[in-house]
């Protein structure tokens, strides 16, 4: 066995492609050009954006992109699996659909997402589409809140996708789900009772998305 | 969808050669099922004139309520005239209860209301939201007509329609985003299940301020209030 052997102060530790993976900031961060804490300046991020990661470099290092900007952070104590004030939107509310005036005041949207594990159905009414668990995934928009923005939105939402009832039970919960990409959000899907319903009711979108329903 | 069993089911004042399938469910099921049949009635009816196809349906109704056996009125648009209060009834052939019901008690015109959750005031993008108190039930044996599929009967917005008057066009769609963004206090469920009854508040959002609300899920004929 070879001895441990520090890298030499300034070393530029090599960076190794990882499948993209997404993730949160938990803090205002500052993006460096290379995985070096005396690398230069390459960006700067708010808390809670979405980022994806693309590579490692030892010493923890990660390579993370979001929208136009890149850069090296330390990925420990500065990302996150779920974003608190992320909300996945798959129906009406995704950008230009008839209620996507609602989502305002965001600070960021990743557009083009999925989510895992789950399936799309519609009920007889032209507006409503259920997430449901399944075995593909469905595609969705991830909205950004800041923390001041955030749980007033949270709350708004939960109230405005409250009202559809069946035997007095409502039909959608917010609940969190995982994105193919391994981030987490919060999400509007049907309960146990629901999906029942919908399943057993309503029409199943092969495509998995709101756009393609015919 | 798979059907085990298909229910015939008369509306007092309905083609009585038009049955309605209370099958899969939910309005899909309701649409699908019945709607396949119905589909097959239009598509037969195109073939005739317009008149001549309203004709028919009139000429063949069932002219007196099942239950009560008075009389019943239908209008050019094959509706079931109806007064505010006054139930609508499918009744299974042979039998004199009803399988379901649908009571439009009240119909409120408003110019805004309030945008759920956010408080905003929102307009109607029709002309008008109307803030409709109904009721309905459905008998718990409309499960028997279906296998897989849930028995029910929708009561949202989708399903309503609004004429200027008695035997005039009925306008549809009036199930638009603004009108399910309204705050609603006791908003009624989105269907009646089998041995269900429900009853509270539906908007809606309509081209008129006043003349008659529809309740015609499959588009070929319902019933019709006053407001």
């Amino acid at each position: 066995m070879s001895p441990t052997v520090k890298n030499p102060q300034g070393l530029i530790p090599p960076t190794v492609t990882v499948a993209d993976y997404g993730r949160f900031t938990t803090k205002s961060l500052t993006l460096l050009k290379q995985p070096s804490a005396k690398a230069g300046w390459a960006g700067s991020l708010k808390k809670g954006m979405k980022v994806t990661v693309q590579a490692k470099a030892d010493g923890g290092w990660v390579k993370i992109k979001s929208g136009s900007k890149s850069g090296y952070i330390k990925e420990k104590d500065n990302l996150r699996l779920a974003g608190p004030h992320s909300v996945a939107v798959y129906g009406t509310l995704r950008t230009g659909q008839s209620a996507y005036n609602v989502m305002g005041g965001f600070q960021q949207k990743e557009m083009n997402q999925r989510i895992s594990k789950t399936a799309l159905y519609q009920l007889w009414n032209r507006n409503w589409t259920f997430l449901t668990n399944g075995s593909k995934s469905v595609v969705t928009e991830q909205f950004q809140y800041s923390d001041q923005a955030g749980p007033s939105m949270l709350k708004k939402l939960d109230r405005y996708e409250s009202q559809l009832k069946y035997q007095g039970r409502v039909m959608y919960t917010r609940q969190k789900v995982r994105l193919t990409d391994g981030s987490q959000s919060w999400t509007y899907k049907t309960t146990l009772f629901s999906e029942k319903v919908v399943k057993r009711s309503g029409r199943y979108i092969s495509s998995g998305d709101f756009l393609k329903r015919s | 969808m798979k059907t085990s069993q298909k229910s015939a089911i008369e509306r007092p004042g309905r083609p009585r050669n038009q049955k309605v399938l209370l099958a899969g469910a939910t309005v899909l099921a309701l649409t699908l099922g019945a709607g396949g049949l119905v589909l097959a009635n239009s598509l037969g009816a195109q073939a005739e004139s317009t008149t001549k196809a309203s004709q028919k349906q009139l000429a063949d109704v069932a002219r007196t309520d099942a239950q009560t056996g008075e009389k019943v009125y239908v209008d050019a648009q094959a509706q079931v005239i109806k007064s505010l209060g006054e139930a609508g009834k499918l009744t299974v052939e042979g039998q004199k209860k009803p399988s379901f019901e649908i009571t439009v008690h009240s119909v409120k015109t408003l110019d805004s209301c309030t945008l759920r959750g956010f408080g905003e005031k929102i307009t109607p993008e029709n002309g008008h939201f109307l803030l409709v108190d109904v009721s309905a039930s459905l008998a718990a044996s409309a499960a028997n007509a279906v296998e897989e599929e849930i028995a029910l009967m929708p009561l949202d917005a989708s399903v309503f329609g609004v004429s200027t008057g008695e035997n005039q066009k009925v306008a549809y769609q009036l199930d638009t985003v603004a009108s399910y963004s309204c705050e609603v206090e006791n908003a009624a469920d989105i269907a009646v299940g089998a041995g269900d009854e429900v009853r509270g508040m539906l908007m809606l959002d309509a081209p008129y301020d006043s003349g008659q609300i529809v309740y015609d899920p499959e588009k070929t004929g319902g019933w019709t209030w006053g407001y």
